[in-house]
Order: structure tokens, then sequence, then C-alpha cells
């Protein structure tokens, strides 16, 4: 049965909608956003090269996560090659907007954020019969919270090491050290369904960045 | 179909929802461009999907609750129980008018909010609903049924009644 409030919502939605703005060159702006998007991410995508190229070769030789290697191994050879920046995990055919752009400020804004080193995987815990993204939990011993969580481990919802997605290979394994960001997949108070930040809200480690992690989120 | 000639069918109605959903004309045509320019990327796999209507519909809300996830990390967006209308909604001042029914749906945290436009704009029942925000159908039907009742306790719908 239609109660008065019901139809009184109908009522106001399709009064709402009638303000609407017309639709003007949708299609081309649209268009044009995405070549922007894209073209983002090859500027991006042509620094990091030489980085992925070093970690791609570790995380190529096999996909079972207990054989996924270090980062640690993978740079033993060259350094200065660690990788650096963004992890490239914007999730395969997800639906998934990056509406709102990485900064440190941003950062401070997530549910959570903190310095962690990859020691294990395991299943995905943020999954539900109908929201499955096909990641993997994974486990880091934190060195320091900047936000939202506390205690000496952490496991979170990522994209499976060694696996395609959006922005090219994901390139991480046991060892590496994260700059790890992210929300409560299903509105949660607690870790139980953290999932990782896709969009350059997860990074590879380095001392600047969590410098200005810390002082987003004090 | 090609991606021009969804736009060119579908267009207008995501932009409706989307002024609908954020209230604002400037926004509104972001979250569609930020929605089409998603699916412009994706478009193969989207023609390939038995629903492509669904399909961007879900972008269109995953971009919307994004954006209010981003501003807000403290939301518990499924959970109105510890919910109050603010105290400027005094019953016994009464609400006369569609305008405070606005307002109060205002204060309704976003993913209750987008619920109810799903349903009582959109026309989407609760599978519907649940597909397109990327929830349980049981959140759905929880998260409704509290915000129907949050806008009926606030005395809107005895003050609709008695000023229809």
């Amino acid at each position: 049965m239609t109660d008065q409030l019901e139809r009184d919502l109908r009522a106001l939605f399709a009064e709402d909608a009638e303000r609407a703005p017309a639709a003007g060159a949708l299609a081309d702006d649209a268009r044009r956003r995405a070549r922007r998007h894209r073209r983002s991410r090859m500027a991006w995508g042509a620094g990091a090269l030489v980085a992925a190229s070093v970690t791609a070769v570790a995380v190529l030789g096999g996909t079972a996560l207990r054989d996924a290697p270090t980062v640690e191994q993978a740079a033993t050879s060259s350094p200065t090659s660690r990788p650096s920046g963004a992890l490239p995990m914007g999730p395969l055919g997800e639906v998934v907007s990056c509406a709102f752009g990485y900064s440190p400020r941003e950062v401070g804004r997530s549910a959570f954020a903190f310095d962690g080193t990859v020691v294990a995987f395991g299943p995905a815990h943020s999954d539900r019969p109908r929201g499955v993204l096909h990641h993997v939990g994974v486990t880091f011993t934190v060195s320091e919270w900047f936000a939202g969580g506390s205690g000496p481990t952490v496991t979170v919802d990522m994209p499976q090491p060694g696996g395609w997605s959006e922005d090219g290979l994901v390139t991480y394994g046991l060892g590496s050290r994260l700059l790890v960001s992210g929300d409560h997949r299903w509105g949660g108070t607690t870790m139980a369904d953290a999932i990782a930040g896709y969009c350059g809200f997860t990074r590879y480690y380095d001392e600047a960045t969590a410098d200005s992690w810390r002082a987003a989120t004090r | 179909m090609g991606f021009e000639e969804y736009v060119a069918e579908q267009g207008q109605s995501l932009l409706r929802l989307a002024y609908v959903l954020t209230g604002d004309a400037h926004r509104a045509e972001d979250l569609t461009q930020t929605a089409l320019a998603d699916a412009y990327r994706h478009w193969g796999r989207i023609t390939a999907a038995r629903r492509p209507d669904a399909y961007v519909h879900r972008m269109l809300i995953n971009a919307h609750l994004d954006w209010h996830r981003r501003r807000s990390s403290t939301e518990r967006p499924t959970d109105l129980a510890g919910w109050e209308p603010p105290a400027t909604i005094d019953p016994a001042e009464g609400i006369a008018s569609r305008d405070q029914l606005r307002q109060v749906l205002a204060t309704l945290p976003p993913r209750a909010r987008t619920a109810l436009i799903l349903r009582y704009y959109a026309d989407l029942d609760d599978a519907g609903i649940a597909d397109a925000m990327g929830v349980s159908v049981s959140a759905v039907r929880a998260t409704t049924s509290r915000a129907l009742a949050t806008l009926r306790g606030s005395g809107v719908v005895a003050d609709l009644t008695e000023t229809s």
C-alpha cells in the first residue's frame, strides 16, 4: 500500500527532476574527459615504466600467491629502481570512479591510513554475494598507523599481485613496504571490511610521502 | 548501440537522476560526465552486459556515493540507528510544504537518501537498488525502512496530509 509519505516523495523527486539542466554536449564532454584521464595515465605510465619492468619480471613468473616475490629481491640488482609513487591497482572491469584525485589532504579524509610491509596473503574478507571484487586479503606488519587503526598487524583487501589492473600490472609482493589508505567498504567501523584505496591512495613507501600523510592525518 | 547513440537516448535521463541525487546543476553535470567518461572507457564491456543501462546507473551512483565518502570518512552508510532529526525540525511547529520535506531529506545520510531516490524516483525494486548501490537486498530494506521511519517521525507526514 502506498502511503502519503511515499506519494509525496514521488511527487517531490519528480518535481526536482523537472529542474535538471538540459543535456548539452554530454557525449563530447565525456569523451574529452576520458581522453584526459587516459593521457594522464600514459604520462604516469612512462615515468613508472622502468620501475614497473623490474617488478613485472618478478611477478610474471607465477600467479600463485605464495610464490609472489619480494620487492627487495627485485630491487637488489639495482637499488635505484625501487618502485615509487602510486601502486598500479585500478580495478579491471570494476565500477569505480576516481572522482577524487590523490593528495595527502584526501588521505586525511580516508577511514584509515598506515605504513606497513606485506607479510602474508589470504582470502578477501570484504566480498559479499552482490559485491565481489576478486581481491585478496593482504596482511601487513604495521610500522606506523596514521589514522583509523591500531595494533602490529592488519589485513586489508587489495588486487592480487601479478594481475592486470586498469593501471597496468599490479606490482607488489611479500616484503613490499607500502603506504596504504582506504575505506570501510560496507560502512563498517572496524578493519573487518577494510579495502585499500585505488586511484593513488595506496602507494609505494617513501619517507617524504609518509611525512606528508603523517602531517595530513595529525 | 554506439556510445553517442546511448548518450543521445539516455543522457537527459541520467542528468535528471544526477540532479535529483545532488540538488545542484553543476554537480549533476559533473557527476553525469564522470559516469559517462567511465562508460566511454569501458564501452565494449558495457555493450556486452545484459543490461547496459543498469551498468551505467551503477557508475553514476558509485561516483555519487564516492564523492560523499571522500567528503566524510566518518559516515556510517547503512546505520541510521543513532541518527536523529536536527533540532531545528520541531514537529510542533509543523512542516507544511514539500520544501520542508526536502530539508528533512537533506539531513539523511547520503546512502539512505540515495536509496529513497532510487525507489521513489527511479522506480527500482529492492534488488535493483541493491545492484545499483553494490549492497545486499537486506541492507537496502533496512536502510529505506529506517529512513522512512525517520521521515515519519519528524512530523512530515501528518503535516503534509493536513496541507495537501
